[in-house]
């Protein structure tokens, strides 16, 4: 293994290799502010460039955009509360609350330093134990990808503000139900697409979280013009931690760090159901106290889902390296650029082509570590976008979020229909209906319903499969575990206070 | 739908079927049990008709965005926007928004990312 | 007030001059998918060697997806006039979903170019499987239906269920017995194998050839006419007796109402292309086949692959009427 990283590294550390992982670095960190250029549509754009170089170059370069895009897309989450990329729509829950404090400055250092921390643990993790993980990614099957859906879904109350479980449980509800929109994966049949050509690939999940979240709260900051007309005042641009707060995200991100990247290496999963899930599990772990803070501007809760996304990342690369299957659009696409390079991803990729799989490992770590120092020096600038008079931002914050989905589908049915759902949204968050449950339930709903259907299919239409193989059943104890959680904990703090009185 | 899923314990109808049950089962719920109703007594200072005039006009700019083309629509939309929001000196609007939709122009053309050039201007050459 | 109306006209007058010109040498490329797929990659592989092998002096790309493709489709009839340089991409499941009525339109309602590239069908099982040839399949399935479960990477009803079950069909088997499970895109139907909750998989052999390479999985059979240049090792089926052979064709259409000579002359730079060392080195990086099929006789493929898809379809209960 030293010998690969020394390869690696000897790989890497020539100028012409940097210059390629601080050029992806830079351009994917653009790209993922901007709204509507993911990081498939980033890379798929930057494959022909690509064609001239070595393949470990090639690799180099397109990964820095994949870390840089995730790394980028946070921004834009924090400061308008529009995520530039699925995978940070959870960071924008407090993220933005925290940047409305005043605080856009801290949030966006700790995103970048729990970015930076992801990466490069799950990094870690990939060198070590990748060809095991291989097996492991091998060992879901569908009946184990419904239950971990569940278990994504029993998280809800984590989602819900204190005291509105049952209006959180209706959100989620209304969020499965959009989930169903479009053609049905396992029938081929066109569910509630009102004979509209426009719907029958479903409503997209970027689409709604920007209309429910950017849009909403850009019309929010209109209606509420006389409550609050001076732009948010910047917190004299501290970007530093205390110590009380260094220590208690550490183990936020070490937590969310094994927890993104081993979801990050299932095929079917990937790294937005990563930074939810870890997101929904640190509400949980949190103390009372705490908790209340979640959703208010937390910094727990930015640092999990932030932290697992970038994992969840680097462990896609697991099955695309050691299996050459793609787990996530994104990966499908650096599976097709090493294809065009002339080299075939698989458990031989390691004997073959030694010097492009530690190349790309080693690239990870350089391209965190530049990440970091590429983009804390920005960030008392970045965060100035703040000060922009509310008559220029809002309308900015619009364009932004509407061309954010319109690039994508070229579709103007989809500006109306976010304009459609940001009314709608606002009228719910009038009525203190709140909006994360939605989009937990929309990102969930859709894998829940496939993974139910083939598992039923391939257990010959019996339910038998919840308790035929370890792998579920584990999964569903620990399902049972957080639904009973808040029983549990009275149980113990009882049984506890029993024995203190008896001492 | 098919044979197969006329055949199969659980097709395309239902999952809809159960999350509509589960959701009316909540929604009784939460208008039954006792509750606190939202505090309405700010609704009344709201700037309603901002607001409703800017959706009106992002609206407005999803129906003319393919006719007028990239450019011209963009332009408008953020200047009326602003405009909506209380900013009168209209060089300072154009100063602000004209950029702004030209840099972004720029930089997609840049990218390769193809933005229609609007049909009005198809009649024009014809 | 006239200021900022000047402003405005002078900004008409801009983007009226910065609007592209539609020059003899250019070729548009609308693209039904998003970027980074199948169609996207032919595209853009197609613009790259347009360019190089000096046939067009200026690509660019369009995407715009939706709808199964119908909406770009749609577009290319409504704004017919303006796209003399368009060319559309398509495959055969745009036969399919015309068939299914997913949308109105069918290839008939464009016209025609040319077919680049194809894809034959592959039945793949993971390399530890018990399956050893496509003969053990067709045993497997004659005992237990339910010990031969399909995977596919598109929804039941689509092209990689009715191969497999014509194939099935053709060996005395009822395909309406076989157990089809649709997965989100080859590479998470190809995971299905792997973990070994399915037993076979249909897909595109494109898809399926690296993978079997790396020894990771054994393609059982393929359902080109013969067998293929570039992996002469791999069973066809009409050799096996079983007389199918299915190509995903992938394809560029223009715009109806096409003038005739702007129709001849984009033939003639498809052609061109097709025959350049810049189409090879793209063709042999992404491991395509050549299937170069032209204007009308691309029509009368086209219509005859319609009429047996539609008779297969209808035979396998895909289509109500």
């Amino acid at each position: 293994m030293l010998d690969g990283l020394l390869l690696g590294l000897t790989t890497v550390m020539t100028l012409h290799n940097l210059l390629l992982v601080f050029g992806g670095c830079a351009a994917g960190t653009l790209i993922g502010m901007l709204p509507g250029l993911g990081p498939i549509s980033a890379i798929a754009l930057m494959i022909p460039i690509t064609y001239g170089f070595e393949p470990a170059s090639g690799m180099i370069l397109l990964s820095g955009v994949y870390y840089g895009a995730i790394f980028g897309g946070s921004t834009s989450s924090i400061l308008i509360n529009a995520p530039g990329v699925a995978g940070t729509v959870a960071t924008a829950f407090d993220g933005y609350p925290l940047a409305q404090k005043g605080l856009a400055g801290k949030a966006l250092a700790l995103a970048a330093w729990s970015s930076f921390a992801g990466g490069t643990l799950a990094a870690l993790m990939l060198v070590m134990a990748a060809p095991i993980l291989a097996k492991l990614s091998l060992g879901f099957q569908s009946a184990d990808y419904f239950v971990l859906m569940l278990l994504g879904l029993s998280l809800v109350s984590a989602f819900s503000p204190p005291g509105q479980y049952l209006k959180s449980l209706l959100m989620t509800c209304l969020g499965l139900m959009l989930s169903t929109v479009g053609t049905d994966l396992s029938a081929g049949v066109q569910r509630f697409t009102f004979g509209r050509m426009d719907l029958i690939d479903g409503i997209s999940f970027l689409l709604l979280a920007m209309g429910t979240f950017a849009l909403a709260e850009a019309v929010m900051m209109v209606l509420k013009q006389g409550e609050q007309t001076k732009p948010v005042q910047l917190d004299g641009m501290d970007l530093r931690l205390s110590a009380q707060e260094l220590k208690s995200v550490a183990p936020v991100i070490t937590r969310s760090s094994v927890l993104g990247f081993l979801i990050g290496v299932l095929p079917g999963a990937g790294a937005t159901i990563a930074s939810f899930l870890a997101y929904g599990f640190e509400r949980n772990l949190a103390l009372d106290d705490e908790k209340r803070q979640f959703g208010q501007g937390s910094l727990k809760g930015l640092a999990a889902p932030e932290t697992a996304n970038n994992a969840a990342c680097t462990g896609s690369f697991v099955p695309l390296l050691t299996l050459g299957i793609p787990g996530s659009g994104t990966t499908a696409v650096l599976l097709g650029a090493l294809i065009a390079y002339g080299i075939q991803p698989g458990p031989r990729l390691f004997v073959d082509e030694p010097g492009v799989f530690w190349s790309v490992i080693v690239s990870m770590y350089v391209g965190n570590v530049i990440l970091l120092f590429l983009n804390l020096p920005l960030i008392p600038y970045i965060a100035k976008l703040l000060q922009i008079p509310r008559q220029f931002l809002i309308p900015s914050i619009m364009f932004f979020s509407l061309m954010g989905v319109y690039l994508v589908s070229f579709n103007t049915f989809d500006i109306q229909m976010m304009v459609i759902i940001a009314t709608l949204a606002v009228t719910l968050r009038l009525l203190e209906f709140p909006m994360a449950p939605l989009l937990l339930g929309f990102i969930l709903g859709g894998m829940l319903e496939d993974n139910l259907r083939r598992a039923i299919t391939l257990g010959d239409g019996e339910f038998s499969f919840l308790i035929e193989r370890p792998v579920t059943l584990v999964l569903l104890g620990i399902t049972a575990l957080v639904l009973f959680n808040p029983l549990l904990r009275r149980g113990v703090t009882w049984l506890l206070e029993r024995r203190a009185g008896k001492l | 739908m098919d044979f197969w899923s006329e055949e199969e314990t659980f097709n395309a109808r239902s999952l809809p079927y159960l999350i509509a049950l589960a959701g009316a089962l909540i929604a009784g719920l939460l208008l039954f049990l006792p509750s606190e109703d939202p505090d309405t007594s700010a609704l009344v200072d709201y700037q309603w008709r901002q607001a409703a005039l800017l959706l009106f006009l992002m609206s407005g700019y999803g129906a003319v965005l393919e006719w007028l083309g990239f450019l011209p629509a963009t332009i408008t939309f953020l200047c009326l926007s602003c405009a909506v929001l209380g900013e009168r000196r209209i060089l300072v609007i154009l100063a602000a928004c004209v950029p702004l939709v030209i840099g972004f122009w720029l930089l997609m053309d840049s990218l390769g990312i193809y933005l229609d050039p609007g049909r009005w201007l198809i009649w024009g050459s014809q | 007030m006239k200021l900022l109306l000047a402003a405005c006209l002078a900004l008409l007058v801009w983007v009226a001059d910065a609007a592209p010109i539609e020059t003899q040498d250019e070729v548009h490329f609308l693209i039904p998918a998003g970027p980074g797929g199948g169609w996207d990659g032919t595209a853009r592989g197609m613009g790259e060697a347009m360019l190089k092998s000096g046939a067009v002096s200026k690509v660019s790309f369009e995407n715009y997806s939706g709808g199964g493709g119908g909406r770009a489709i749609a577009k290319l009839i409504e704004t017919a006039q303006r796209q003399t340089n368009t060319l559309l991409i398509s495959s055969t499941p745009m036969v399919v979903r015309s068939l299914q009525k997913i949308f109105p339109q069918s290839f008939r309602d464009l016209k025609p170019i040319a077919s680049v590239i194809a894809d034959y069908s592959s039945f793949v099982v993971a390399a530890d499987s018990r399956l050893m040839n496509w003969a053990q399949v067709i045993e497997a399935f004659s005992q237990d239906p339910r010990s031969v479960k399909v995977a596919g990477g598109s929804v039941r009803g689509s092209t990689d269920h009715f191969v497999f079950a014509r194939a099935l069909q053709l060996a005395g088997m009822d395909p309406r017995k076989v157990i089809y499970v649709a997965y989100d895109g080859g590479g998470k139907a190809m995971a299905g194998i792997l973990t070994g909750e399915a037993q076979i998989l249909s897909t595109g052999l494109s898809e399926a050839i690296d993978m079997a390479r790396a020894g990771e999985v054994r393609i059982l059979a393929i359902t080109a006419p013969e067998r293929i240049s570039d992996a002469p090792d791999l069973p066809v089926l009409r050799e096996l007796g079983y007389e199918l052979t299915f190509a995903n064709w992938r394809g560029f259409f223009a715009a109806p109402g096409l003038p005739e000579a702007r129709y001849t002359q984009m033939k003639a730079t498809v052609t061109r292309t097709l025959a350049s060392d810049a189409f090879e080195q793209v063709r042999a990086r992404n491991g395509w086949s050549r299937l170069h099929i032209e204007g009308d006789a691309f029509y009368a493929y086209l219509e005859k692959q319609e009429a047996e898809i539609g008779e297969l379809m209808r035979n396998l209960g895909f289509l109500r009427n």
